[in-house]
Order: C-alpha cells, then structure tokens, then sequence
C-alpha cells in the first residue's frame, strides 16, 4: 500500500469507518512509514482542537417554550377540522349565495335571452365585480330599445 | 426509560406532554449542531424551536424502523440550510459594511472561565470551520460532534459514503492546515 494510498484513509480510519482487513493494512503501513505516523499525529491533534469547541447549555425553559408553541395546534387537532375544510366550506358557502341571487329558472323564450344576460349582469354587479358589465347593461337596454 | 420510539408512539396516541421527553433529550445536541452551523447561539435556539415544532408536525410520517436521531437531524439540517440561504445576503452585506456579523457566535458561545490562550484557539477553531464550504462543515459536524457513521450521515444528507468520506477527507486537511498555520503565526509574534 503507497503512502499516497494511506494519507487519504487515515481520515476514515479515525473515523472508524475502515473495514478490519483495510485497517490492519493501514495500520502495518503505519508501524514503518514515520511520514504516515507524523500525518497520523496531525489529525489526532486537530481532534483534539476540535473537542475543545464549548458546548451551549440548553436554557432551562426551552422544553416549555416548545410545548406553549405546540398546544393550540394539538388542541386544534384533537376538536376541530384543518384549515382548508373551513376555506372550502366558505367557498361553497359564498357560491351557492352567488347562485341563489340569480333570478329564477325560467324557461326562456327565444327572445328573451338577451334580457336574461341583462339580468345576471345586474347581478353580478352588486358584487362589485367589473365596471365594463354597467356599460355592457347599458348597451343592451339600447340595442332593445331600438329592436321595439 | 423509554425508546424514542415508545415516546413517539405514545405522542401519536395523543399525549402530546411526552414530547417534552424528546425535547430534553436531544434539544441541547440540536442547538449545538445549529451554533455550529451557522456560528450565532441566539438564532441556533430559535432555529432549534421550529425544528421540534417541524418535527411535531412530520411525526405521523415517521417511520418506526427508520432512525428517529436521523429523522430529527434531517429536519435540522433542512431548517440550517434554508436560514443559511435567507440570511446569506444579511451577511454578505454587513461584512460590506465592515461588520463581523459572525463574530456574535464566537463570543455568546463561550465559557468566560476560559482564559485569553483558550478563547484564541476557539476563535482560530471557528474561523477555520467558516473557511469550510457548507457541506464540509455539514459532514464533519455530523461526525466530529454527533458521532454519526458515515452511514447515518448518508440518510440524513442524502449524498453517498464516498462523497460523505471524501468531504470529511477534505474538510480535515482544509481545518489542519488553517489551524495549524494560524497557531505558527500567533507564536511568531
């Protein structure tokens, strides 16, 4: 085995990552290559600095602070439905509002298409959806006017 | 004392009080894993709280024969990378403006019982962990201080044993040269 070889197994062989054939291989290189043992060395003592690195402490009332965050969601889970079950309702809600405001089912007759158009619009106006639907009204009463 | 896997179930079946057990018992590695990611304690513990209540949230979707450990430090990771990525023009202007924004992760995290020669090395130690990239940071961190094999990094990261080994690989000589050439420097003068 090349030193080349070695040096770049030394890493996991700290590491612990070697299988037993390849450490005791590294290892027999290591008991007569000085170079390999002096790179050996390097890495132990950047361990050592590395170990050094002070831990923080976890704050006496980080479990708490978790647990105040989590409770409305746990209760929220435990009586009621997720969020998008009311949006969805609402919608649905508001649609079928939409649709009860638009008059009646009439069977219309071959003429009086335009006047139910008229109709809707109006409708739709009181949403407050476009204004371009005043003009179009307005253009629609003109042109039956001039039709009568 | 119960597996995590007992106090996960026992969570799913509606005490939620027991996830205060998994709290304690991996809060203090997660905040460090944090600090050591990002370099800033206060951020860490905040970063810290929404990876249990992200944790909180996947709970059903955990997977009894996968690793618990694995499962907390995905989300972890996840968490620390995306701050990484918000806070990465923060950073890049406030070192325009000559301001050390890291510098708070050196000072808050250390120990004032600690002497001039000690807090010197940690600063010396931080700066080449912020010489790193990213992902060699990541891999040797799961490593060094998480004591994750190779294997265990690998579920976590998603990335192969050989890229996880070469990672360390690099990340090991990059630090031992920085430190090691910092150290000469400071004896010179």
């Amino acid at each position: 085995m090349t030193c080349k070889r070695v040096k770049r197994l030394l890493s996991s062989r700290q590491d612990g990552e070697l299988s037993p054939a390849l450490d005791e291989e590294v290892g027999a290189h290591l008991e007569r290559c000085q170079d390999c043992r002096t790179e050996l060395a390097a890495l132990k003592r950047l361990r050592l600095e590395l170990d050094r690195w002070t831990e923080i402490e976890l704050p006496s009332d980080f479990p708490d602070r978790i647990m105040e965050r989590l409770q409305p969601k746990s209760e929220k889970r435990l009586g009621l439905f997720p969020s998008f079950v009311y949006s969805f309702a609402f919608l649905v809600v508001f649609l079928f509002g939409f649709l009860l405001s638009i008059p009646g089912k009439r069977q219309p007759a071959p003429g009086k298409k335009i006047m139910d158009l008229s109709a809707v619009l109006s409708g739709t106006r009181q949403l407050g959806l476009l204004s371009v639907q005043d003009q179009t009204i307005q253009l629609i009463q003109a042109g039956l006017h001039e039709k009568k | 004392m119960l597996s995590d896997d007992e106090v996960v179930c026992s969570v799913l079946e509606g005490t939620s009080r027991d996830f205060e057990v998994l709290i304690s018992r991996y809060g203090k590695k997660i905040i460090n894993f944090i600090n050591r990611m990002i370099l800033d304690p206060d951020e860490a513990q905040s970063i810290a709280q929404d990876v249990f209540l992200r944790v909180y949230e996947n709970l059903p979707y955990y997977k009894p024969e996968n690793n618990f450990s694995a499962f907390l430090f995905k989300i972890a990771r996840n968490q620390t990378l995306n701050w990484i990525k918000k806070n990465k023009r923060i950073v890049f202007f406030s070192r325009m403006l000559g301001k050390d924004f890291q510098r708070r992760g050196f000072t808050a995290g250390e120990n004032p019982e600690h002497g001039v020669e000690d807090r010197q090395r940690q600063d010396i130690l931080t700066a080449g962990l912020k010489s790193l990239t990213e992902d060699q940071r990541l891999a040797l961190i799961l490593k060094v201080y998480l004591d994750f094999s190779y294997h265990q990094i690998a579920e976590i990261t998603g990335w192969s044993e050989s890229k996880i080994e070469t990672l360390i690989s690099r990340a090991k000589t990059s630090l031992k040269k920085y430190i090691f050439l910092q150290e000469n420097q400071t004896a010179d003068c």
